[in-house]
Parts: structure tokens; C-alpha cells; sequence
């Protein structure tokens, strides 16, 4: 995996910002926070699939001789 | 991890054209928001104690689907050799979206858990960042036990360099001294411990096997 995902902290605001939204939809807290949970994890997973598994396949090349971990 | 910080900039766009710029509030349930009676005297807010609850789960569910379960196994197998994996008839690609989508879901929960305390707003992941890559650093990379015991140490020196350091310096210096040196002492903390991690030990106090 080998990879420093700053875009960690991009999750953290959007999963804040996720329950903020599905906690006033809802009502309750508790499942605001699994909606928002499942929305995340759909979200990181779409930015896998565009984003990351493209830039890693373009990097690959340049980065695999640093060491790994 | 260019292409990442990348990404930072571009959700904080898409959240100020989704959301606006204004922060939003998470406001908490009732049996949520009050206090309870830990020792005599002594009040701490039921939230917090939920804090505390949900992330000694996730360290246990962390730990049981990584290490007890299958999809657990070939997670690790494919941090250590990811093209024979999938030479076994792995669909590794579907597995790291997989992988990444629940990382991106556990930062998501910190965010939420967070938000009742401070608010949601655009840029407030980035002050994690920070400190995450000193927990990571100091745990050893790659080493999610590693990762567990920094936080609770950096956590820990953390606020109690906050609390106890400016008392303490107080002792020998004179006060003017002291509450000059001492706030900038205890913001420097967690970096200064994670130098002298680096220097004893570069690979971190939890490091991966990697044979």
C-alpha cells in the first residue's frame, strides 16, 4: 500500500460534515452517524477507483526504489 | 501523496459548493450532553466517555477483522506482496478499494465524533494531519499496533504537558519565565518526542516484520 494519504483529513471534513447533514435529516444521532459512516466509506471508495488507483499507477514507476515503509 | 494533498484542495472546494463556507453545527442528543460523577467531585462529560468507548472499538474491531478474519489475511498478505496475491486469484484491485474506502470511513467517523465538540468546517482535517503523521511516525510505519500505542502515548504527553508543564517550570524559574517558556514547550511536545524517536529508534518503537 505504501501510500501517505494526506486525503485522510479530507474524509475527517467530509464525515463531519456528513453527520452534521444526516443527524438534522434524521433526527437521531446514532443513525445520522451510520448513514454518514457508509456515506464516507462510498466516498473514499469512489476516490480510490478515480483518483488514487491512477496516480499510484503512474508513480509506481518513479517511487518503488524508495524504500518501502 | 502530492496527488493527495491534491485531493485536499479539491474536497475543500467541493464541500464549500455543497455545504457553503459556513461551518455546521452537530448538535448532541440529550443522553448524550451531560455529565457524570467519575469520582467524587469530580464531573466529566458523557460524550467524552463515549469518545473513549467508540475508539477502544474500533481498536478491537480494527484488530479482530485484521488479524482473525480472512479478508484480514489478505489484507496483510497484500501490504507484503501485492502481485502474488493477486497471482492467486485475488481480486487485490477490488480489495485496496475496499481497504481504502474503510480508511477513508474511520477518518470520516474521527471527523463526526469530533464535530459535536468542535464544528464542521471547510480545512479542519488538516490540523490532524500533523499529529497523525507524528503518531505514524513514532509508532512505526505500516504497524497498526504501533499506531494504537503512539496515539495513546502522544495523546497522553500531549495534554499532560499542557496541564502539568507550566506548574512545573513555575518551580524553577520565575513566573514571567515560566509563562513565556512554557506553552511553547508543551505545543513542541509530541515533535520533540518524535525526534528522539527518530534518532533511537529511526524505525519507530512498534516496527513492521519485514522479511
Amino acid at each position: 500500500m505504501d501510500l501517505v494519504n494526506l486525503a485522510h483529513g479530507s474524509f475527517y471534513m467530509v464525515g463531519a460534515y456528513f453527520a452534521a447533514t444526516f443527524v438534522a435529516l434524521t433526527g437521531s444521532f446514532v443513525l445520522g452517524a451510520m448513514l454518514a459512516l457508509a456515506a464516507t466509506l462510498l466516498v473514499g471508495m469512489a476516490v480510490e477507483l478515480i483518483a488514487i488507483r491512477k496516480l499510484m499507477a503512474a508513480t509506481t514507476s518513479i517511487t518503488c526504489s524508495a524504500p518501502s515503509g | 501523496m502530492l496527488g493527495t494533498f491534491g485531493l485536499i484542495l479539491f474536497f475543500n472546494e467541493l464541500v464549500r459548493l455543497i455545504w457553503g463556507p459556513a461551518g455546521m453545527n452537530l448538535p448532541l442528543p440529550p443522553y448524550l450532553s451531560g455529565s457524570i460523577e467519575i469520582l467524587p467531585d469530580v464531573y466529566y462529560p458523557v460524550y467524552r466517555i463515549a469518545i473513549i468507548a467508540a475508539a477502544l472499538a474500533v481498536a478491537l474491531l480494527l484488530y479482530l477483522v485484521v488479524m482473525r478474519t480472512r479478508v484480514g489475511m489478505l489484507i496483510r498478505a497484500g501490504a507484503s506482496n501485492r502481485e502474488m496475491v493477486g497471482a492467486l486469484g485475488i481480486n487485490i484491485q477490488l480489495l485496496y478499494t475496499f481497504v481504502f474506502g474503510v480508511g477513508a470511513a474511520l477518518a470520516g467517523l474521527a471527523g463526526l465524533i469530533e464535530a459535536p465538540i468542535l464544528t464542521a468546517q471547510i480545512g479542519m482535517g488538516e490540523n490532524i494531519l500533523i499529529v497523525a503523521l507524528v503518531v505514524i511516525i513514532i509508532g512505526g510505519i505500516g504497524s497498526i499496533r504501533g499506531a494504537f500505542m503512539a496515539a495513546i502515548f502522544v495523546g497522553l504527553a500531549d495534554t499532560v504537558g499542557r496541564a502539568f508543564l507550566p506548574e512545573l517550570f513555575r518551580l524553577v524559574m520565575t513566573p514571567a519565565a515560566a509563562s513565556a517558556l512554557a506553552p511553547a514547550l508543551s505545543s513542541m511536545l509530541i515533535y520533540l518526542l518524535m525526534a528522539i524517536v527518530l534518532v533511537l529508534r529511526p524505525q519507530g518503537l512498534f516496527p513492521v516484520d519485514r522479511k
